[in-house]
């Protein structure tokens, strides 16, 4: 299996994710910004800006397909924000979900709050693009920076659809420890934004909730043929899973793995923004441009 | 006996219906054994058939045996900190050793499970194996390592997803082999089991009797407990957490036979039938609105159940008088404690102040830092410190009310019906159309209390009875909670550290909320002291001393109620805090209510003060929970004093 790194290195111009901070705006204009909400955050990296602080930026950093920038302080869980130590990094603007003013509605003595709003059934990328908009808007960047960030990642996704062409099913998931249950994506998740845009057919057709996630057992699995199915690792229960997976004889009947038809998805965060459907797309195109 | 019969036969065949939906596609035609069908049949419907039957059998078996030796319908071995001791093991043994993990989480589970019980047994180790002493041992290590668990899960995002698939218990199968190696372990210790009825039977008529009998107390309890705790041990490294049916089985079974003790062969077989019955409605919801776990699923009928056990049971009195831990006691009463604690208040919030960390390390604030640290840290300090004179007020009114040391305010259920509330309101409201967690959690705080009340007021409010409601609703609430948390994604995190009691959204009027109620109350149990001293005595001397049983009671369980409100709605429910403080304000030779009801609200305030500017600390910038620190503080203490006691 391939590590993430490999593709940010080895790929073409129109792969590179890596975001480069050089291309920031001038220091003594661009506003310091604390993001609370993780869209918000990749969007924000993804644009070349740094923000002040994140919270949670440990396991934001090992869930996302980069490397995080040096110097953004961890300002607490998003459950609760450590209030003092963000005043202290004195902020412009804080970036959150609306959750974050029921659980530490204080946040509005240290700086203005700008809501990052939950759309729920709407295109994932579609809102993952708007969401970059409105941070370059916020950071005072260049009007063509948001632009060319998401035509970036529409053309590599698109380079990619033609590799792929008739290609068949995908199915992403998520095993849990016990092997027995997957959360599958379907309508409305960004997985499907970025098969539809590959022009692959996303295996997952049955019900799912507003965040596009459904919890399955493993028998509607059973009954797809020729589709391929990737898994995303969460590094530190991937040895768990792999062990509970292998004792299955379920998961050995799957037709996906009798016929080799099977990866991991490694760094990757299935309700993440752009980066984060570039990265998935160049494992997708990885795995099955390769077959 | 009719109805009796009858009973049965609708549960059986509804039963049989519901395993029969799930075959019958395979029935009208059998599958060739080389399609997928056969495979699911085979290696998914028939094995979680099995499983069903054979976990169902077990751990109603081991219920049945528990309530005989401590003679009580509401024991199981959850209560002996099994459950909670495998799932910490297993948490610790993914952190230091995934290897170990990786080989064999079933005996990591079991090591856990084990290490718990030996440290409950060592702690309860006496003549005759007290029962008090045991249940006591058992549900603070139970609390001390749900707490240290809950510290490893809210720094391990990742493992949180994992404990709450074990807290919800699924029978879902992918082959023979887990259940195949449960069986070997589990049926030689059941075939054990049965080989001791026995002693157990004679157990079950007092310790005096037993050993009158010629029966060796200590020694049977140990084999008997040892037996049960293998086997619930087991049956939890295979599945996860599945509560219900230690409770349920051996009730159902003396519901369908009529006996107040039926065999332990028919408990263990209508325990089989109620899991095998509760997992195929669950099997059927999963189809439509994503996996169901069983466990938390059938939790959900565990209020139900108990409120109807306490509304019917003829005989379910309290205490004729106080049961009394066995702990170290009786310091006298030094005047100098009272003082003491009051000036420890103010003290402890000055260092709170002075004391800070920044990204170099342990700093000193200095007067220029002192209007913005006082800004931030001086509503959690406080919110912190009124919440907890609430609980150990609550607490130290059940205590004496309901006649029991073990008596605390998450038993009204009060802290679940919140935390469920707020669940509810996370995960299905808009974002923006939730105005403050205090109002929610104080909504469903309020409707558990009315429900409680309600239900309570049936049973003409005596005490035992609304011990059961709550702890019913409670756990109803709780395993509702659970399913919305496995189903609610990364907001279960935030939930989560609502539930371990975050403080750091509160404002200064939201801190002074719990000490007006604290105030208040405590002025009301100052003036009605003699009322609580005669409650806690018993019912015919409060009697014969013109004392009205029923409005007293009922005032003194609003008030515990209330306090209890107020310290959960601001800290989530941290049991700990209740439960511990008025044996701390014993210890220190306060006894009567009127001084006990003071020296626990200055004790609970200190702790949770204490508590609050360590969690702020210790793992800067990220907050831990302040009554987890406490926990983590007192569960030790409060094990050494019960072990002394018991020597």
């Amino acid at each position: 299996m391939m590590k993430r790194r490999d593709f940010l290195t080895r790929g073409t111009a129109l792969l590179c994710a890596a975001p480069a901070l050089a291309q920031g705006p001038a220091a003594e204009t661009a506003p310091r910004l604390a993001a609370i909400d993780w869209g918000a955050a990749e969007a924000l990296i993804a644009l070349g800006i740094r923000p002040v602080a994140i919270s949670d930026s440990h396991y934001f950093a090992s869930r996302m397909p980069f490397d995080l920038p040096a110097g953004i302080a961890d300002i607490g869980p998003f459950w609760e924000i450590n209030l003092e130590y963000l005043s202290r990094l004195a902020p412009d603007l804080i970036l959150a979900p609306a959750s974050a003013l029921v659980m530490t509605p204080r946040i509005v003595e240290i700086a203005p709050v700008q809501i990052i709003p939950e759309e729920a059934g709407t295109d994932r990328l579609d809102l993952a693009a708007r969401l970059a908009a409105e941070m370059a808007k916020i950071a005072v960047l260049p009007a063509d920076a948001a632009p060319r960030l998401i035509e970036d990642t529409r053309n590599t996704i698109a380079a990619h659809r033609q590799r792929l062409a008739g290609k068949g099913a995908v199915l992403v998931a998520v095993p849990d420890v016990s092997g027995r249950l997957f959360t599958v994506y379907g309508r409305a998740s960004l997985p499907d934004a970025v098969l539809l845009r590959l022009g692959l057919r996303n295996a997952w057709e049955g019900p799912a909730n507003a965040n596009g996630t459904f919890r399955t057992g493993i028998e509607p699995l059973l009954e797809m043929t020729d589709i391929n199915l990737l898994l995303v690792e969460i590094a530190s229960m991937r040895p768990r899973v792999e062990r509970a997976l292998t004792q299955s004889a379920l998961w050995q009947a799957l037709p996906a793995i009798r016929e080799g038809r099977f990866g991991w998805i490694e760094d990757f965060y299935p309700p993440g923004g752009l980066l984060s459907a570039r990265h998935l797309a160049n494992v997708i195109a990885d795995r099955l441009g390769a077959a | 006996m009719m109805g009796r019969g009858m009973a049965r036969g609708l549960l059986l065949l509804v039963c049989i219906g519901l395993a029969l939906q799930g075959l019958w596609p395979a029935i009208i035609a059998p599958p060739a054994s080389d399609s997928v069908a056969w495979l699911i049949l085979t290696q998914s419907s028939l094995p979680r058939l099995a499983m069903a039957l054979l976990a169902g059998f077990a751990l109603s078996l081991t219920g049945e045996v528990c309530q005989r030796i401590f003679a009580n319908p509401l024991a199981e071995p959850g209560l002996l900190g099994l459950s909670d001791g495998a799932s910490l093991a297993l948490s610790l043994c993914l952190l230091v050793a995934p290897g170990l993990w990786q080989a064999a989480p079933g005996l990591v589970a079991m090591l856990g499970a084990g290490a718990a019980l030996i440290l409950v047994l060592a702690i309860a180790w006496g003549p005759g194996l007290q029962a008090q002493s045991l249940l006591l041992a058992g549900v603070m290590v139970s609390l001390c390592s749900a707490a240290a668990q809950a510290l490893l899960v809210l720094f391990n995002h990742d493992f949180l997803q994992a404990l709450l698939l074990w807290q919800a218990g699924s029978l879902v199968q992918s082959g023979w082999g887990a259940g195949i190696r449960m069986g070997l372990q589990i049926l030689p210790v059941i075939a054990a089991l049965f080989l001791m009825q026995r002693p157990l039977q004679l157990l079950a008529l007092g310790d005096g009797a037993a050993s009158g009998l010629g029966v060796d107390v200590r020694a049977a309890k140990l084999i008997l407990l040892g037996g049960a705790a293998w086997v619930t041990a087991a049956v939890m490294a295979t599945l996860g957490m599945i509560g219900f049916i230690g409770l349920a089985g051996p009730a159902l079974a003396r519901g369908l036979s009529g006996r107040a003790r039926p065999g332990m062969v028919q408990a263990g077989i209508w325990g089989g039938v109620l899991l095998l019955f509760a997992d195929q409605v669950a099997r059927i919801l999963s189809g439509l609105v994503g996996d169901v776990p069983v466990g938390a699923a059938s939790g959900l009928f565990i209020g139900p159940l108990l409120v109807m056990l306490s509304l019917r049971a003829r005989r379910l009195g309290l205490p004729e008088r106080g049961v009394s831990v066995a702990m170290r006691p009786l310091r006298r009463a030094n005047p100098v404690v009272p003082w003491a604690l009051a000036l420890a208040v103010p003290v402890l919030i000055l260092a709170a102040l002075i004391l800070g960390r920044d990204e170099g390390g342990l700093i000193l604030h200095g007067i220029a830092d002192l209007a913005g640290v006082v800004h931030w840290r001086m509503p959690p300090l406080l919110l912190a410190g009124g919440a907890g004179a609430c609980l150990s007020l609550s607490g130290m009114i059940l205590q004496k009310v309901l006649r029991n040391p073990l008596a605390s305010p998450d038993l009204l259920g009060l802290g679940s019906g919140a935390g469920l509330a707020f669940a509810l309101a996370l995960i299905f409201l808009p974002g923006d159309s939730l105005i403050s967690r205090y109002l929610v959690t104080g909504i469903g705080a309020g409707a558990t209390l009315a429900l409680v009340a309600a239900l309570g007021l049936r049973a003409g409010l005596a005490p035992a009875r609304v011990l059961l409601i709550g702890v019913g609703i409670g756990s109803s609430a709780h395993a509702f909670l659970v399913l919305v948390l496995a189903a609610g994604g990364p907001k279960g995190a935030a939930l989560l550290s609502w539930f371990s009691g975050s403080t750091g959204g509160a404002d200064l009027a939201q801190a002074m909320l719990p000490w007006g109620v604290a105030g208040l109350a405590l002025a009301l149990v100052l003036m009605l002291h003699r009322w609580f001293d005669l409650l806690a005595l018993d019912d015919a001397i409060a009697q014969g001393r013109g004392l009205a049983l029923r409005p007293a009671r009922g005032l003194a369980l609003l008030l515990a109620a209330l306090t209890a409100a107020a310290g959960t709605i601001a800290l989530g429910p941290v049991s700990f805090i209740g439960l511990v403080v008025p044996h701390l304000a014993a210890s220190l030779g306060y006894r009567a209510t009127a001084s006990a009801a003071l020296i626990s609200a200055l004790i609970g305030a200190a702790l949770m003060i204490l508590a609050q500017s360590l969690g702020a600390m210790l793992a800067w910038p990220w907050p831990m929970a302040p009554g987890l620190i406490c926990a983590m503080i007192c569960g030790p203490w409060f094990l050494w004093q019960i072990r002394r006691g018991a020597a």
